[in-house]
């Protein structure tokens, strides 16, 4: 009697046991295994070094700009037809994205929590480029998605597991900065059935925030055409 | 003595279970507090980052590499050289026209062709499988950028940043132009780089080629010229 019942606790206790290891494994198996902290750190420093060279490349970049820009600004002042081509050519730049822009208009935030190894931006990686379309359907000025602004040839485009944007990889969070009619802008975006809606359905978390001032990063590329040329006359 | 050895076997258990637990929990305490071990994704992050650092320092260092030269070229001489500066304002603002659609251009690259099916629809078929929506050709326009195309135009239209190509009804409005089927996109680039991107196993060209319903084509075009705005 005795032993009989010694055995089924020792059984119940080596179910519960299996059953912990099995779990155990399961969860370190859903974070991918682990891996030493070394590498990190590695990559760590690596990225702060580049954070620094980032830096100073674009207080270069800011220097060369100014200087040939009091060199343009001296010369204008003495002749006609180079001010009436500067005035030109900075309109043109600040339409096409080369400049910082501030303004009026609207801050979205796309967030999923869930921590189930779901991802709604690869799985629909559209959504975004939905949400652009919309964006520049109700007036949009100047669009920046986590710091990329928005340029005639920039992508959203799902490449492995993570969305390019103009070339560089991104995942969510993903932060909109749109400068334009706030009021618009959000009616639109929020209107039933509208992109919100749509975004809500593929269980990302929307907020939208309006602001008076808001400022939109330049495009950091190069631009240079070498193919599309323009037509002689 | 039995009872002995049932308590022995069951305290010997119990540190197991002990045993058993702490690393989960000390892994936890790991984890958040970054010490000995970490998880991919972790890792995978960072790599993510250095990425764009990269491609950003590349980018910043054309950019200075450009500005040098055009500052070079300013202060060479001793007086201000208003032709050299008139050419380069000029060659400036060319490019400047080219983005923002104020020019004619030309150049090689591809053209792809979209129309609505031809087949017949039978009962019970969902007619939007048939025909042609505005993501459609949101999504193949994104493409075409993702393969580095420098300028796109959807019917002789070109488009720019805040272009918004909007469904209505039987057409598409793409800002204040209607297009109507078949669309037919031109993208002036590196036309082996642009074929090879569509061509390819995950792209949304193929993606549509086999598995909708309607019709679309690809073709390398030796001189597309599209006209301005």
């Amino acid at each position: 009697m005795d032993k009989s019942k010694g055995s089924t606790w020792i059984t119940i206790i080596c179910i519960i046991i299996g059953i912990m290891i099995a779990l155990q494994m399961k969860s370190i198996g859903n974070l991918g295994g682990l891996v030493t902290t070394q590498r990190a750190d590695e990559m760590l420093i690596e990225i702060n070094e580049m954070e620094k060279e980032n830096e100073k490349l674009i207080q270069k970049v800011n220097e060369l700009e100014n200087s040939i820009s009091v060199f343009e600004n001296q010369a204008a002042d003495n002749n006609e037809v180079v001010e009436k081509m500067l005035k030109d050519a900075n309109m043109a730049k600040a339409q096409a994205g080369y400049t910082d822009l501030v303004g009026p208009g609207v801050l979205i935030a796309l967030d999923y929590t869930d921590d189930d190894g779901f991802d709604p931006f690869t799985f629909n990686s559209e959504l975004l480029l939905l949400l652009v379309n919309e964006l520049n359907a109700s007036g949009a000025e100047a669009i920046s998605i986590n710091g990329e602004r928005i340029v005639n040839t920039s992508e959203i485009r799902l490449a492995g597991n993570h969305i390019n944007i103009n070339g560089k990889k991104n995942a969510y969070p993903f932060v909109f900065k749109v400068i334009g009619d706030s009021k618009t802008l959000s009616s639109a975006l929020n209107i039933r059935g509208g992109i919100f809606d749509l975004l809500e359905l593929n269980y990302i978390e929307v907020t939208l925030e309006e602001s008076d001032k808001l400022t939109v990063p330049r495009y950091n590329g190069t631009l240079n055409f070498t193919h599309a040329k323009p037509v002689e006359k | 003595m039995m009872k002995k050895i049932l308590t022995f076997v069951t305290f010997i258990l119990c540190i197991l279970v002990g045993a058993v637990f702490t690393p989960t929990i000390l892994d936890k305490d790991m984890l958040l507090g970054n010490h000995n071990i970490t998880t991919p994704k972790v890792i995978y992050d960072y790599q993510q980052e250095i990425d764009n650092l990269k491609v950003q320092n590349k980018e910043l260092n054309v950019n200075i590499e450009n500005l040098e030269s055009k500052l070079e070229n300013y202060e060479n001489g001793e007086e201000v050289d208003y032709k050299l500066l008139q050419k380069e304002l000029f060659n400036e603002n060319i490019i400047y026209d080219i983005i923002l659609g104020n020019t004619d251009v030309e150049g090689p690259g591809v053209e792809v062709l979209m129309s609505d099916s031809d087949e017949e629809i039978t009962i019970g078929d969902d007619i939007s499988n048939y025909i042609i929506h505005n993501s459609n050709v949101l999504k193949i326009v994104n493409e075409l950028k993702y393969a580095g195309a420098e300028v796109i135009a959807i019917n002789g239209y070109q488009l720019s940043w805040d272009s918004n190509i909007d469904c209505a009804g039987p057409v598409i409005y793409i800002d204040d132009f209607i297009a109507g089927t078949p669309f037919k996109i031109e993208a002036i680039g590196n036309q082996q780089k642009m074929m090879a991107t569509l061509e390819a196993d995950d792209s949304y060209y193929v993606e549509l080629s086999r598995f909708s319903k309607i019709n679309i084509s690809l073709r390398e075009k030796d001189n597309i010229v599209l006209k301005k705005n």
